[in-house]
């Protein structure tokens, strides 16, 4: 039995030494979602010969967790490319110093309003922050759906605000409330009942089965629940007249030594076939750059009018540091 | 809610179950004893089947049927707490079924009983309570602890569910980006509530003249009709709500989308890969801490080494949340970072997750191996007629080698549907299918996950089977060269 143990180690320390060698890969974290992000690394894969080990993030804390696993990296970075699936947290690592400018082809692509200035990020394939309703119990019209929110909560459901795009949210809301008025609303959704979950797919699952009749997600899962087959429909959520227009982000981390591959997947994401194949995807993002739309799906290209009408949130870190700092003191006490 | 209320929560909800468990556990292990003279396979297989169906699956299943009662909390929560009782009960019960009847015999206890209204000394407060705790304290409280202590750290079935449980509020907090000093300061509380309960059953244990002892159960007493019929019920009932509910919901449709899988390269190609790292770790790390199972608690190890053993179960019975955080914070110092990302610290962290498991297998078998058969059979083995070894090696196998290969599945089968350890400690491209599967189910029902869900079952059960004849072969031939060199 100790030969079998002595094998089992050998095997281990044989691994480690294999796992050492193994740096040819570039390693991305990416927080959008792996069923439709490992289809675009993989056809990178295939057209450089280049291999990518991604790193995917769980559902309840969506973006987030890998956002503070590169800050928590920082001494000895191991992630060369972060593939947000926003752009606050990005926004966020750059102020910490922590990526690399590049402004590459795919950079040149991309509006102003949805890139840094300096390169250090750049935005790409939007979602928007939607309300979802169960079409057989209210209809998706705005009268409906602000009655619906002026009264008791109890069938309405939004993912605990913590972390992803609920964050981005909250962080939009306090920009436009400042952060007493975002309290005071939260603290009134709370009163009322409002149904705190997980994250925005569960929100779309309780609204999908009746369980809810509305609630706060994002257009791919409302899309997820639309390819189900089930009764839901979505509105854009509004902000001082303008929506929440929540870009992918892409970035380099600062001491990779992969540079070159880097760039050369920062540049596939941001081409006009990346953005082309996330609108055909079942997540339907929205192109930010010029892409030939008589091929984006027409259920994407009816959000095409709202790339104007985003509320900027290239410049709102400060925001989100204080929406954040508020939010773990109600959370995570 | 705030992580002190969470505790407080999931120690309250521990509590009832565990001390309904151990009610039912004792209960039940009558049955089984009962049955256990008729060598009753499909009465085993009732009984251990709900606490070997993965969590992930049963919390899924149950996580898309408690949906639609997000209005009613206190019946999800009813849900969710008889869920994990019908996990645990089945410990308790191979638990007290194997356990060494209590040192008080029925005479004892009369003679005590009928001296209590006398003014003799064994009816004193310090007799009763020495009465007490020999007669059933010696057997209830360590099968309570360990009902208390797989309740407390269950995580999987608590997150898709959505109860309020301390492993998922620090899991979603270190997932979360909190940094990791900062979760192991969380985990202070959860730990020292662990810490002192495995202490109590420690000092319960140190008050005992004899060390507690498995054994196969000698006198079987014949069950009622009534108690008969409600044991009956019960297993049937959890055998229903933990095995064929969730499998109806994913097992049937999944075996109708797997083409569907099939067709998607991407997908199958991905969840093959986890599943065979997955199955590369439980294997491993199963098959070592069997070996150390069987190295520290060997029948005629020393005391010293019996310590160090029982010290090394520690960690794994504080839990795997706490195990992995204690690794991670580790293996990112500064000394022990250049084996971070590595298979490593998952393999470490894994083996000492599954070792007080092994120990607790270890033991059960320990006492059916101490049996004529055995010594028989190794005798056989010994014989130096080629056929006659061979024959005796066969018979080695049947009663002892056999045992310790399902021992090493049913480890690596703990392993490979563990969420935790492999979220934290796995290398990227590493993770197991587990870890995508918990993710995923987070998105609701789709025909794919549930394809998935029924591979990732399948492959594990199917390598099992498959690898079954082959460890056969090889045990017995080891053996037989082994044996023949001796008497060489």
């Amino acid at each position: 039995m100790l030969a079998i143990v002595e094998f089992i180690v050998i095997l281990a320390i044989g691994l480690v030494f294999y796992y050492q060698k193994q740096n040819e890969a570039i390693i991305v974290y990416c927080a959008h979602d792996a069923i439709f992000s490992e289809e675009i690394l993989n056809a990178f894969e295939q057209k450089t010969g280049i291999k990518v080990e991604p790193r995917f993030d769980t559902e309840a804390t969506k973006s987030l967790g890998l956002t503070n696993l590169i800050i928590r990296e920082k001494e000895h970075p191991r992630c060369d490319v972060f593939w947000n699936n926003q752009t606050l947290g990005t926004v966020a690592l750059k102020e910490q110093g922590l990526l690399e400018a590049y402004q590459g082809d795919g950079y040149q692509r991309i509006p102003e309003k949805f890139k840094d200035p300096d390169g250090y990020w750049t935005g790409f394939a939007a979602r928007l922050r939607v309300y979802i309703s169960n079409t057989e119990q209210l209809s998706a019209s705005k009268e409906s759906i602000e009655q619906k929110l002026a009264g008791p909560l109890n069938e309405v459901a939004i993912a605990k605000p913590l972390y992803g795009t609920t964050l981005t949210h909250y962080t939009v809301l306090c920009d436009a409330w400042g952060l007493e008025g975002l309290k005071q609303w939260h603290q009134s959704l709370q009163e009322r009942g409002i149904q705190e979950t997980s994250g925005n797919a569960s929100v779309k699952n309780l609204v999908a089965s009746g369980a809810c009749v509305l609630g706060f997600t994002d257009t791919d899962d409302y899309f997820v629940a639309v390819d189900e087959k089930q009764p839901v429909a979505a509105l854009p959520i509004t902000v001082n007249e303008q929506v929440i227009l929540i870009p992918n982000s892409v970035a380099i981390i600062k001491g990779t030594k992969k540079r070159k591959q880097a760039e050369l997947l920062i540049d596939y994401l941001l081409s006009a076939e990346v953005e082309l194949k996330l609108a055909k995807s079942q997540s339907r993002q929205i192109p930010l750059g010029d892409v030939n739309w008589e091929q984006v799906p027409e259920e994407v290209s009816k959000f095409r009018i709202y790339i104007e009408k985003a509320y900027p949130l290239t410049n709102l870190v400060k925001q989100r540091e204080i929406t954040l700092a508020w939010l773990k003191s109600e959370y995570l006490k | 809610m705030s992580l002190a209320t969470i505790c407080g929560v999931t120690v309250l909800r521990s509590l009832v179950i565990s001390m309904i468990g151990v009610f039912l556990s004792r209960h039940l292990s009558q049955r089984i004893d009962t049955g256990y003279s008729k060598r009753s396979f499909t009465l085993f297989l009732l009984i251990l089947s709900p606490f070997l169906v993965p969590e992930l699956i049963v919390g899924y299943a149950w996580s898309l049927i408690s949906l639609k009662l997000v209005h009613y909390p206190f019946f999800i929560e009813l849900i969710y707490a008889s869920l994990v009782l019908l996990k645990v009960v089945p410990v308790g019960i191979v638990c007290f079924h194997f356990s060494a009847p209590p040192v008080i015999s029925p005479e004892a206890d009369f003679i005590q009983k009928s001296m209590r209204a006398t003014s003799a000394s064994i009816s004193g407060m310090k007799s009763r309570w020495s009465f007490l705790l020999w007669k059933t304290m010696q057997r209830t409280i360590p099968v309570w602890t360990l009902l208390f202590l797989l309740s407390f750290q269950e995580f999987e079935m608590a997150s898709l569910i959505y109860r309020d449980s301390w492993t998922v509020w620090i899991f979603d907090a270190q997932a979360g980006g909190v940094p990791i000093t900062q979760t192991i300061s969380f985990l202070t509380g959860p730990l020292i509530i662990e810490l002192l309960i495995i202490s109590g059953v420690l000092f319960l244990f140190s008050r005992l003249p004899h060390p507690p002892r498995l054994n196969p159960p000698s006198n079987v007493k014949k069950q009622s009709l009534i108690a008969s019929v409600l044991s009956w019920s019960y297993l049937l009932i959890a055998f229903f709500a933990v095995v064929v509910i969730p499998f109806s919901l994913t097992g049937w449709g999944g075996v109708l989308s797997l083409g569907s899988l099939f067709q998607n390269q991407l997908q199958l190609a991905g969840i093959l890969s986890e599943c065979a790292w997955g199955l590369l770790y439980g294997i491993t790390a199963g098959i070592a801490a069997w070996g150390l199972a069987s190295f520290f608690f060997s029948k005629n190890q020393s005391r010293i080494l019996k310590v160090t053993g029982f010290l090394c179960c520690l960690p794994g019975l504080c839990g795997s949340l706490t195990l992995a955080l204690i690794m991670a914070t580790l293996f990112l110092a500064e000394y022990s970072r250049w084996l971070y990302d590595t298979p490593l610290a998952l393999f470490i962290a894994l083996v000492f997750y599954l070792f007080p498991r092994a120990v607790f297998l270890k033991l059960i078998f320990i006492a059916q191996w101490q049996n004529d058969s055995l010594f028989l059979a190794q005798l056989l083995s010994q014989s130096k007629n080629h056929h006659q070894a061979i024959k005796g090696g066969r018979l080695r196998w049947a009663v002892y080698g056999n045992m310790q290969y399902w021992a090493v599945v049913i480890l690596a089968f703990w392993s490979y549907w563990d969420v935790i350890i492999s979220s934290i400690l796995a290398p990227n491209h590493t993770m197991s299918s587990a870890v995508r599967l918990y993710g995923l189910m987070h998105y609701g029902q789709n025909s794919i996950l549930s394809a998935m869900t029924f591979l990732s079952l399948f492959i594990p059960v199917f390598v099992s089977i498959l690898l079954l004849p082959v460890v056969k072969y090889l045990w017995i031939t080891v053996s037989d060269r082994f044996n023949m060199n001796q008497t060489v």
